[in-house]
């Protein structure tokens, strides 16, 4: 598999290169120089073994342990999700306690941050550093933090302490904002630190906050799962619409009760959301939820969602002991158009 | 006539007729008390192999390489020394069993017996039972069970062993036995203790083994004393403690460890009454472990669990050549962790054996009911027979319906737990052929597993559960060669297994993941006057890592060689020398992903014996 890609991607160069010094004019910005996985599909996956695919955007070649491929070795035990600043992709392995840096387009590793972090799980970048949230020792619930990186030495410059269970990050205009999803237990806030103090304000917002991002109004937008049923205090999950100038919530669409809506995505003006095995769509400007689904996933462990360019991508981890498939759906038919071997426990699509 | 049951009773009683006819005259024969009996009296139709101090003593001291080397089950080990789960017949971990002196002792939290946990040197004999035993043994018995057991004696005079076994990686292994006893009274002490730094390097890698350090203590004492001559007490009693760090793939990894401590006590009360026997057992069984996932912090999570067990056992010899048994247990456990509240649970148990030697020809058949209000118990049969054509050759066959039951983690963990659940059930069968000579013996045994309800934990949203789910069906072929030659003072032996194994999940006809489809081990001995030289080798063929057999995620087969020197002192045997150098080959193997093991290394001992 590694050498026909290898071959392809050759080929594929050679004949671009031929072409453009042969005939001028035809070509517009060629891109063959950023690396074998520019312009396509990268997909993360937790494992075991954790690892990379790579697919290209027109689906013509595919690669697996593309990290591996490349280092000849393992990008950590449990990948957890990939940062992308600039030329570089930041590989964040949680038990590992590591993130390693790689240029993105040829995944040479460039680098690595080993030191200071617990348990990391994903990092944003603004003013030049990056913010990685942590969620610290396994068994202590007061232990969680955001470590502050230095991007020129790969080195944890500072550690801002917060609330328990630090997930997702957002940069905007000069705020991290944080997902407290709560790590071991559960939590319900998003803390907003000021990158030029490193002071942590928080905004409580529903139960379990994941995916978080920035609507067109320029409201924060974040999904709360909610308690699930076994924590034996189920609460009802929601998407809160927070206004930034004042940090408070401004609008909150609740779901029914024993729904836990997860990896909600924005696209285009849209919100998209999994709940019950379906993929819900709605306007962001909606007061109301959809109650009709646009995609049935059927019998798909659905572990990540992305929409890109008129695309659905859904991973499916299977029995989540074999190797997923990415499964890639027109949104206009909403028809399956493309599955693809990735790892296992692929959970992230990232668009390169 | 002695051949079946009470054989060990039976022996024993007519050793104590003898005594008293004649008492002056000679030396006592030595006696030798089981407490696990039914390895003697209901295993005629199944595969017993019986592995003793000269092959345990050659083994390094944990169970799973004693196992390894010197019987057809597959292990899974997470590095030397780490966790380690077996895979006997092509089934999963909780499906074997591990008794200690005939008690179940498969952990209450998982259902398995980590292997690794268990320090052999404090035992006399550990015997490998294939297949289905669950009317006898409880819980687990499916691919088969592993017995631990210690031997009381009488009449066997004082005997002491002092033993040291210093190797690479700073490993010790050391330990001390003695026995004593009278016609009347025995004692029987042991003491061990194996640390490692375990911190090798990776053949073909600068990495190395980091924070794989362990050490692991155990003491016995049993007791056995004649009240009269029908009446005998027995006590045996056991402590394990141990601690291991469990090592890393990466070295930024947080180093985590795991503690645990077990006891195990038991009283027996054996009395011969004419065509009656009857054994009464009372045991007390505890299980406590931690694991701190972080090696620098107190911060841990634990499960303890006590077991107090009664069993009550009656024998009747309805004729000389037949004999039915009863059984009547009670178990109760209490069990509590960090994410299991304090539950009890009460099984009770009822079994009826039936066993009967015509001329060539035996049958044995067994019955048990369990009783609980946790979940539906299975009616457990097993029916077995066995014909012997000629001296030399006999053909059995088995049939068994048998059990592996929910456990603590699988019915009560915090929000998890899942009450609904039943025990996983499997029908099977055997058909096994022996050919036995002076010098050489040959066993094959097919074997056919229906395995059904198979509980795995599987999400549902971010909530994972556990269910009954699978349905696997294992078939395949366990053989054992056994050759010794002896020319003068040469004496040439080999033992080797091979077995075969298909292990397929029903719904995707999947062979199930680190189930090889071959396995085979073999030790060659050559011995002459008071020296030996061994060769012990294992092969394991390639296994699929994920359940969609992707090919390409396989671990390669491996097969690793060792070799070793003794030499007896002087004649009694009293100092012995040994000499291993294991891994010859240096052979660059995986039992699990990225669970490197070791190159070559090497081990030298020393057993004293007076």
């Amino acid at each position: 598999m590694k050498n026909l890609f290898k071959f392809l991607t050759f080929s594929l160069l050679f004949a671009l290169i031929t072409t453009s010094c042969s005939n001028d004019d035809d070509f517009v910005n060629p891109s063959v120089s950023l690396g074998d996985y520019a312009n396509g599909i990268i997909v993360s996956a937790e494992g075991g073994p954790a690892s990379i695919s790579y697919i290209s955007n027109d689906f013509s070649v595919t690669g697996n342990n593309v990290y591996e491929n490349v280092n000849s070795e393992a990008p950590g035990v449990y990948l957890q999700s990939i940062g992308f600043n600039n030329n570089d992709a930041y590989i964040v392995s949680d038990n590992v306690n590591v993130i390693n840096v790689v240029n993105r387009y040829t995944f040479e590793n460039e680098g690595a941050i080993t030191t200071g972090l617990q348990t990391p799980r994903y990092i944003g970048f603004a003013n030049g550093k990056g913010y990685v949230s942590n969620w610290g020792d396994g068994s202590d619930d007061s232990d969680d933090f955001i470590a502050v990186v230095d991007l020129a030495t790969n080195t944890v410059e500072n550690t801002i302490p917060v609330g328990e269970g630090p997930e997702r990050i957002l940069v905007h205009s000069g705020n991290v904002y944080v997902s407290h999803k709560g790590g071991w237990g559960n939590n319900n806030i998003v803390s907003v630190i000021d990158v030029s103090t490193n002071a942590v304000t928080t905004i409580t917002v529903g139960d379990v906050p994941d995916e978080l991002f920035i609507n067109s109004e320029g409201e924060l937008v974040v999904l709360n799962e909610g308690k699930a049923a076994w924590t034996g205090d189920e609460t009802q999950a929601s998407i809160t619409k927070i206004d930034l100038a004042t940090n408070t919530v401004s609008e909150t669409l609740t779901f029914a009760s024993g729904s836990h809506p997860s990896q909600m995505v924005f696209d285009n003006g849209n919100i998209y959301y999994i709940l019950n095995n379906e993929v819900f769509e709605m306007s962001e400007t909606t007061t109301t939820l959809p109650t009709a689904a646009i995609i049935d996933l059927g019998s798909v462990n659905a572990y990540g969602l992305a929409v890109n360019n008129g695309n659905v991508y859904v991973t499916d981890a299977k029995d989540f002991a074999s190797a997923g498939d990415l499964l890639i759906y027109d949104l206009s038919t909403e028809d399956l158009i493309n599955t693809f071997e990735v790892g296992v426990n692929a959970s992230k699509v990232y668009f390169n | 006539m002695r051949q079946f049951a009470f054989y060990i009773l039976v022996f024993f009683c007519s050793s104590i007729w003898s005594q008293t006819q004649l008492d002056s005259l000679q030396l006592l024969d030595e006696v030798v008390l089981n407490a696990d009996t039914y390895l003697k009296t209901f295993s005629n139709t199944q595969s017993v192999s019986v592995l003793r101090d000269s092959v345990i003593s050659r083994s390094s001291s944990s169970l799973t390489n004693l196992l390894n080397y010197n019987s057809g089950i597959y292990f899974k080990e997470n590095g030397l020394g780490m966790v380690s789960s077996p895979s006997f017949r092509g089934t999963t971990a909780q499906q074997t069993a591990v008794t200690w002196n005939g008690i179940n002792i498969n952990s209450q939290f998982n259902g398995q017996t980590d292997f690794n946990t268990i320090n052999i040197r404090n035992f006399d004999d550990v015997t490998v039972r294939s297949g289905g035993g669950s009317v006898l043994y409880g819980s687990g018995a499916i691919g088969g069970s592993i017995h631990l057991n210690n031997l009381l004696k009488f009449n066997s005079g004082f005997e002491n062993t002092i033993y040291t076994n210093y190797g690479s990686f700073n490993s010790w292994d050391v330990g001390y036995k003695s026995r004593f006893s009278t016609n009347r009274f025995s004692v029987d002490i042991a003491l061990s203790r194996a640390q490692s730094d375990n911190d090798y390097e990776y053949v073909d890698s600068e990495k190395e083994n980091l924070n794989g350090a362990f050490y692991n203590q155990s003491l016995s004492a049993n007791f056995a004393y004649k009240l009269n001559s029908k009446n005998i007490l027995k006590l045996y009693s056991y402590l394990y403690d141990g601690e291991r760090h469990f090592s890393l793939i990466f070295s930024t990894e947080t180093p985590t460890k795991y503690q645990d401590v077990n006891s195990r006590t038991m009283l027996e009360w054996l009395g011969n009454y004419g065509r009656f026997t009857s054994t009464l057992k009372i045991a007390y069984l505890t299980e406590t472990y931690k694991y701190f996932p972080n090696i620098k912090k107190d911060l841990h999570t634990f499960g303890e669990a006590k077991t107090l067990l009664g069993k009550y056992n009656l024998d009747y010899k309805l004729f000389n050549n037949a004999s039915l048994q009863s059984v009547i247990d009670v178990t109760h456990t209490i069990g509590e962790g960090s994410s299991i509240g304090k539950t009890n649970r009460t099984i009770s148990g009822f079994s009826l054996l039936f066993k009967q030697q015509l001329k060539n020809f035996l049958y044995e058949a067994a019955l048990r009911q369990e009783v609980t209000n946790n979940y539906e118990s299975p009616l457990l049969y097993s029916l077995g027979l066995k014909y012997n054509l000629g001296k030399h050759y006999s053909i059995s066959v088995n049939g068994s319906r048998n059990f592996r039951i929910p456990t603590y983690n699988d019915l009560y963990w915090e929000g998890s737990g899942n009450t609904d659940l039943k025990p996983e059930t499997s029908y099977q069968v055997e058909l096994g052929q022996e050919l036995s000579f002076k010098n050489f013996s040959l066993k094959a045994t097919g074997f056919y597993n229906d395995i059904t309800n198979m509980i795995r934990w599987l999400p549902s949203g971010n909530l994972w559960q556990p269910e009954n789910t699978d349905h696997v069906v294992t078939y395949g072929l366990e053989s054992q060669l056994d050759i010794n030659v002896s020319l003068q003072s040469h004496k040439l032996s080999f033992g080797g297994n091979y077995t075969y194994t298909i292990s397929e999940n029903q719904d995707t006809d999947k062979q199930l993941i680190y189930v090889p489809k071959h396995k085979g081990s073999g030790i060659f001995n050559y011995k002459y006057k008071r020296a030996s030289l061994y060769y012990q080798v294992l092969f394991v063929g390639d296994v699929f890592t994920l359940s969609d057999n992707n090919p390409n995620y396989i671990l390669d087969a491996y097969t690793v060689s060792n070799i070793g020197v003794e030499y007896a002192l002087e004649k009694e045997y009293r100092f012995v020398l040994g000499a291993q150098a294991k891994n010859i080959f240096n052979e660059d193997y995986q039992s699990v992903t990225n669970r490197f093991m070791p190159g070559i290394h090497y081990n030298f001992y020393l057993n004293f014996n007076f």
